[in-house]
């Protein structure tokens, strides 16, 4: 029974993967990576002191929201071009379930994944230790697996590229910034009316069910190198928790669509 | 369009949604407070 869904959803993945290959995402990825060295180095020479970290703090930054950026926009255009091609009703009326079709999909975006994050962790080796940028790699591609879940979940229910890229990049944005909301919503200088109140629990109640971006691939560790690994295992656990409920969703939405 | 009624959703979908809901809620339960906790803003 397991291998007559895996071999469906292997061959899905792997037209997936040779799908951006030929998307000439390799490339895109080298002139991202050429950019960034540009423009972080610019930076970094302008910058009065510290200019190494500075330099390092762009570059991470700039990678990771190019990353993040790449991902999702290639998640969507490739799910509505094969919605729009009618390849999505030619696979279903195959004898496949439809969990096949989606998990063979993540199943590419997942190793799509890989590239980014093996391409810009290397390049991080010029300026911090290799644990480091291993660390910062392997999170990378945890935040990457995220942000394709959530696309993924989004274009099969929106249908549409605008309200899917919009929801993706609101969801990044607001998991990114969830920590510092609910600090300021929970701190010392908020009154205590019940506007505040109800505001804090409107966020306290958005928090649990987002993850924690905001610890994620994150540029101190190349900087200052405090990355461990207890920070990594604390972003594995909210990876696989996360990726299970966007997959889960997003395979009840399917099930439930009437093509 | 009319969505397929609830029906069509096979019992294991239905089940791993409310088992990984379920995880989420917990773990952030768990670590949520811990965070708060250990960086307080500055007065």
């Amino acid at each position: 029974m397991l291998p007559a869904v895996l071999t469906p959803m292997l061959t899905i993945a792997r037209y997936t993967v040779l799908e951006a290959l030929r998307n000439r995402l390799v490339w895109l990825l080298l002139l991202i990576v050429l950019a960034a060295v540009g423009i972080s180095g610019f930076l970094g020479a302008v910058a009065l002191t510290e200019s190494r970290q500075v330099q390092a703090a762009l570059l991470a930054a700039g990678l990771r929201f190019a990353a993040v950026f790449l991902m999702v926009v290639f998640v969507v255009t490739s799910m509505l071009r094969e919605a729009n091609d009618k390849g999505v009703e030619l696979l279903l009326a195959l004898a496949l379930p439809r969990a096949a079709y989606l998990l063979g999909k993540l199943c590419g975006f997942a190793a799509l994944a890989l590239l980014p994050a093996l391409l810009f962790g290397a390049l991080c080796l010029f300026f911090a230790p290799w644990d480091q940028c291993l660390l910062w790699g392997v999170s990378l591609v945890c935040e990457l697996w995220i942000a394709a879940a959530f696309s993924l979940m989004c274009v099969l229910s929106f249908n549409q590229p605008l309200p899917a890229l919009a929801a993706t990049f609101g969801f990044y944005l607001l998991a990114r910034a969830i920590g510092s909301l609910q600090l300021i919503a929970h701190g010392p200088f908020n009154s205590h009316a019940a506007s505040q109140r109800l505001i804090g629990a409107a966020l306290d109640v958005i928090a649990a069910v987002l993850p924690r971006l905001d610890q994620f691939t994150r540029t101190d560790w190349l900087v200052y190198h405090g990355g461990d690994a207890a920070a990594l295992a604390g972003i594995a656990v909210q990876t696989v928790l996360c990726v299970a409920l966007l997959t889960a969703v997003a395979l009840f939405d399917l099930y439930r669509k009437r093509f | 369009m009319a969505a397929r009624p609830l029906s069509s959703v096979p019992w294991p979908v239905a089940a791993a949604l409310v088992v990984a809901l379920a995880l989420q809620l917990a773990w952030h339960a768990g670590h949520g407070g811990e965070r708060a906790a250990a960086e307080p803003l500055p007065r």
